[in-house]
């Protein structure tokens, strides 16, 4: 049996390859907290991963790399301003952004906060006007995410942020960085953000390990409490497999960007040629965007995006309808509702991306079975 | 091995609706041993958290029976996906559940489920992914040759759902499978246990599976509270007062609020018209026959064979709710399929919006059925 593709990237790249099981799973890390040799030695393994997280961001020895369970709690911890620091203060912040920053915005209002919502113009770009006409009320920080989820769009994270500081903002910018590691070359102090959220299982390390990266900024307010782990920003014993892999997945793909990323274009650019030469409606999202290389946002008028995921898990290929939901609750996605899709089109929508081990005959496989699928779900319509 | 009656002959695509109990997870089971091609489907039907309710309770469509679903597809190696059908269940059951109460009747809700849900939605989302079949964990059984399929009960007496599955038309039996039907509910639970699924003991479903307390309070809460009224008499005397007609059901002998009667009394008769709650001894239950609406016949033959032979009357069983024996009824079949039935030795209560269908005079084979009206 042919073995599972994985067309769903973005959700979870999967371990990478190139992870090396025995320094993850070594018996000799305990807890890095501990004075002996088991706990130095974990604790000596989590700072060297700590470096190479640091590395694939730039290298400014500066940063502090705060790990935590994932990106979500890492935008969480971004986000998390109590009540008496959110009252009546602004945070501006892009309409497309990951389910985690949306909740913590909407627990920001809770608090007293406001949000200054920044939708999308009518070919997804996002301009520097709205944002600047925000710095009125002087925002507490200012939020826009490096690379789209679902459907890859790069955003002009490095231009919005000079521009604020040409204006004098001296507030935060805070930037979910997820789907742009291994993507691109990412460069903390490029961007001109503050803070930058990074997820370990979306470059290929195990899940359950993620981390903030923050510059200058003291006043964070750790989530969890307890022990001292991670400059007393998030309690617990730390996740030292995860961790380790995660430097390892950041090395590797930093290591290899550049041919990672031609395999990435080489990949999906094939594939959007010959699904749209056999089925001339189909809508690529953001065609006309910059976009990072490994995602192919497609829209298939008349077909249920959520029977194409079936179909294609039964021939052995995971893909996705919008973002990863395993709860069979179809909305459709409000990125791409903010995109401009009507509710109809977005239903009609999946996300495929690569991961830059996919094998040519697998490409190949991929495109057969897609279009398969695409044709008889329109037959049976 | 026990096999299910209607075992397939061939390898076949089939999607099973995988409820999260012990009865759908076997009919998976005997299907994989049989060697077809399946896909585990649960449907969600109704969100507990937007609604209030059962959450907490283990019945057939909470959102935790799901996971045990999962893990019944997971051991068994069968591709599972949740189906929403949240909007349509919404429309075609709960919007008719909450109306038809608040005009008096009692509906029952698994049969409009089964017909427009399971084996409507869920058939045409199946035929979309390419998948003909479609098997659940009733127990009831299909048999005869190709083009004349007959709905059969349950092997198990005690289990018998072919009353909820009147609905299915003959040219649907044929893409239908029912691999429990053919035994027992011990016999199911035994095989579970046997191949280690996580719901062999699990309790029984409730009767309504989005109902946590009674009828009425759900009634009230999603289709708001009908007016209080008067409970009266046969000839109109009021004996007292009633909360709503939707806490209500002909038949019905507790709860009914008045007390001190010798002889035990019943609701007879609900009037929506003048929102009055008629009482009585049980012998103003008795009525001669009733009449149905909305009926199908699984068999279309059967009208034909009537109307080329004459005959005005056909002998049947009447089963007139879950859980009733059956009594012996004559039917009068309009040409339009609509029907009246007329008790022959006995008489039942009778509850509009309930479903009476009526089985061949064996008290076997489902011959159709209908809402009883008034």
């Amino acid at each position: 049996m042919r073995k599972f593709i994985n067309l769903d990237a973005n959700a979870s790249y999967g371990p990478l390859p190139a992870l090396k099981p025995s320094s993850i799973l070594d018996s000799d890390y305990l807890n890095p907290s501990s004075i002996h040799r088991g706990g130095q030695r974990a604790k000596a393994a989590i700072e060297l991963a700590r470096d190479r997280v640091r590395e694939l961001v730039g290298s400014d020895s500066a940063l502090k790399v705060i790990f935590t369970s994932g990106a979500t709690e890492a935008l969480n911890l971004a986000l998390n301003f109590p009540p008496e620091v959110a009252r009546g203060r602004t945070i501006v912040s892009t309409t497309i952004e990951h389910p985690a920053v949306l909740a913590a915005l909407q627990r920001f209002e809770k608090f007293g906060g406001v949000v200054r919502w920044v939708a999308p113009g009518r070919n997804w770009e996002f301009s520097e006007a709205p944002f600047l006409n925000a710095l009125a009320e002087k925002p507490l920080l200012v939020n826009l995410m490096c690379v789209n989820n679902e459907t890859g769009q790069l955003l002009p994270v490095a231009e919005i942020s000079q521009a604020l500081r040409s204006a004098g903002y001296r507030g935060l910018v805070l930037s979910d960085a997820v789907q742009a590691a291994g993507k691109l070359d990412l460069s903390f102090a490029g961007l001109g953000a503050d803070m930058l959220a990074l997820s370990g299982h979306k470059i290929g390390a195990l899940p359950g390990v993620g981390a903030l990266v923050v510059g200058n900024r003291t006043d964070l307010e750790p989530l969890v409490v307890g022990g001292p782990q991670e400059g007393r920003l998030r309690a617990g014993t730390e996740n030292v497999p995860g961790i380790i892999s995660f430097g390892q997945a950041a090395e590797y793909v930093r290591q290899n960007l550049a041919h990672r990323l031609a395999r990435y274009a080489a990949l999906r650019d094939t594939l959007e040629r010959e699904i749209s030469a056999r089925f001339p409606d189909t809508i690529i999202n953001c065609a006309n965007t910059e976009r990072v290389a490994n995602t192919s946002s497609l829209t298939f008028p008349g077909v249920n995006a959520d029977d194409l995921v079936v179909a294609l898990d039964l021939a052995g290929i995971g893909i996705s309808s919008g973002s990863a939901c395993a709860s069979g609750k179809p909305e459709p996605s409000h990125v791409l509702l903010a995109g401009g899709l009507a509710p109809a089109t977005a239903r009609s929508t999946v996300r495929l991306s690569f991961t830059a081990e996919a094998a040519d005959d697998e490409l190949a496989y991929c495109i057969e079975k897609l279009g398969d699928a695409v044709e008889r779900l329109r037959g049976a319509a | 091995m026990t096999t299910a009656v209607n075992m397939p002959k061939a390898t076949r695509k089939i999607v099973v609706a995988l409820s999260g109990g012990v009865d759908s997870s076997v009919a998976a089971l005997l299907l994989k041993q049989q060697g077809h091609e399946l896909i585990g489907v649960s449907m969600q039907v109704w969100d507990y958290r937007n609604h209030g309710g059962c959450s907490t309770r283990a019945t057939c469509c909470a959102p935790s029976d799901f996971m045990d679903a999962r893990k019944v597809a997971a051991v068994l190696d069968v591709p599972y996906y949740v189906f929403d059908f949240e909007s349509s269940f919404r429309e075609k059951v709960i919007d008719k559940f909450v109306r038809s109460y608040q005009q008096g009747y009692t509906p029952n809700p698994c049969v409009e489920c089964n017909n427009k849900v399971k084996f409507g939605e869920l058939r045409a989302r199946a035929h979309t992914l390419g998948f003909e079949q479609v098997a659940t964990g009733h127990y009831a059984r299909v048999e005869g040759e190709a083009g004349r399929k007959r709905l059969l009960r349950g092997i198990d007496g005690n289990k018998d759902q072919s009353y909820f599955l009147y609905g299915t038309k003959a040219a649907e039996l044929g893409a239908t499978i029912f691999p429990v039907g053919a035994l027992t509910k011990p016999e199911v639970r035994e095989l579970a246990k046997a191949a280690g699924l996580v719901t062999a003991e699990k309790a029984e479903s409730q009767d309504i599976c989005f109902v946590s307390g009674s009828a009425g309070e759900f009634v009230a809460r999603i289709g708001g509270r009908r007016p209080a009224g008067q409970i009266t008499d046969k000839s109109g005397q009021v004996l007292g007062h009633h909360d709503g007609i939707h806490n209500f059901t002909i038949g019905q002998r507790r709860g009914i609020g008045i007390g001190g009667n010798e002889e035990p009394i019943y609701v007879v008769d609900i009037d929506a018209a003048s929102n009055q709650v008629i009482v009585g001894p049980k012998e103003e239950l008795e009525r001669e026959g009733f009449r149905v609406a909305e009926t199908n016949w699984i068999n279309p033959e059967l009208l034909e064979t009537l109307a080329k032979d004459g005959a005005a009357e056909l002998s049947a069983i009447a089963q007139v709710r879950h859980r009733h024996a059956g009594v012996p009824v004559t039917l009068k079949i309009d040409q339009n399929g609509a029907c009246s039935a007329r008790f022959v030795s006995e008489w039942s209560t009778i509850s509009p919006g309930q479903a009476a269908v009526f089985y061949d005079t064996a008290n076997i084979e489902v011959l159709g059925g209908g809402t009883i009206v008034r």
